[in-house]
């Protein structure tokens, strides 16, 4: 099927984006490995569909193309979920940054006067 | 005892100047964060002779007060004030929402807008969640849990560190004087329901927003 050709090139584009990150240094030895073993996987569902009827069955879903939709709407879920929380809490941090610089910029213009008025004083 | 008033102002220039003149008459001294207004704010600020401190980029009503607060504490503050730069407060109002933690009593004032002035029905039910919610999370039987009005001593500023940058600052301020056991008390006030305060006012997605936000900051701990 031509989804299947898409998919399979999908994949194999995103591996090798994978493995140069690997070789520049920037991803670990054990995320590559992990990377490597998800997107393998991901290619036997793409080429054997029928293969995820086994553990489809276990769960009680009927059909494994189900299955990883529901899966993958989970994970979607979670990816979001992860995503808002970090979101907040580089807001939080913005703000850190932000209030700092005003509170800096307010007593140091309380700082300044004082500086001016020493010599004012001697 | 050192007053200061804490005002957080964002796009206010219309009403800055006014009620830093009128509030200047019963505190010591006036804090203005302006949180990155686009319009004359600070210019305004200045003039009203207030203390200004400015966010570079918007952080929201609860971000400005930990600024403001923070600026006050440094000047030795002994009680601070949270007003709005909006003009719906009294000034007068400061001498009797102060008054119980001169006298030594509490440590926090909260203004209850319901003990005195009309306040439209929706507007009614929708404040009504929060008293029930604050009931329920931080164990404080208050008649009015989002009103801006607020009095607070230095030791309680200390303990209250706002972390909310936006509206659910106010239900968070609340379940921090019921984490820490300080004494609070109401104190009547008026608030100036004119129409520019109620179109910008909160509005029932407002109320989800903040729902949301205070979900996100317990799963932040």
């Amino acid at each position: 099927m031509l989804i299947q050709y898409f998919l399979i090139f999908l994949v194999l584009a995103i591996v090798y984006r994978t493995f140069s990150r690997w070789k520049q240094g920037s991803l670990a030895l054990k995320k590559f490995i992990f990377w490597l073993c998800f997107w393998a996987i991901a290619c036997v569902v793409v080429l054997k569909p029928e293969s995820t009827d086994f553990v489809a069955n276990i769960l009680g879903v009927g059909r494994g193309a189900d299955m990883v939709v529901y899966l993958s709407i989970i994970l979607l879920f979670y990816i979001v979920f992860q995503t808002t929380i970090k979101i907040e809490k580089i807001e939080r941090n913005i703000t850190k940054i932000v209030r700092e610089m005003a509170i800096q910029k307010t007593t140091g213009d309380k700082q300044q006067t004082t500086v001016n008025q020493q010599p004012h004083d001697s | 005892m050192k007053v200061v008033a804490v005002i957080p102002a964002f796009n206010e220039e219309k009403t800055i100047f006014d009620v830093i003149s009128d509030v200047k008459k019963y505190v010591d001294e006036v804090i203005v964060v302006d949180d990155g207004s686009s319009d004359d704010t600070l210019a305004c600020a200045e003039k009203g002779g207030a203390i200004v401190c400015s966010h570079f980029i918007n952080r929201g009503q609860g971000a400005a007060l930990e600024t403001g607060k923070q600026v006050a504490l440094l000047r030795n503050a002994d009680i601070i004030i949270h007003y709005d730069a909006d003009g719906q407060f009294l000034p007068e109002e400061i001498k009797s929402m102060i008054e119980p933690i001169v006298a030594g009593r509490v440590e926090v004032v909260l203004g209850n807008r319901f003990l005195k002035s009309a306040i439209p029905p929706f507007k009614k039910f929708l404040l009504g969640g929060g008293i029930l919610l604050t009931r329920l999370t931080s164990g404080l039987k208050l008649g009015d849990t989002h009103n801006g009005f607020r009095a607070l001593s230095s030791s309680a500023a200390q303990k209250i560190i706002i972390e909310h940058n936006r509206m659910a600052h106010a239900s968070e301020i609340l379940d921090k004087i019921g984490k820490f056991n300080l004494r609070c008390v109401e104190v009547p006030v008026t608030l100036k329901y004119f129409p520019s305060a109620v179109r910008r006012g909160q509005r029932f997605p407002d109320y989800l927003k903040i729902l949301f936000d205070l979900f996100l900051g317990r799963m932040l701990r």
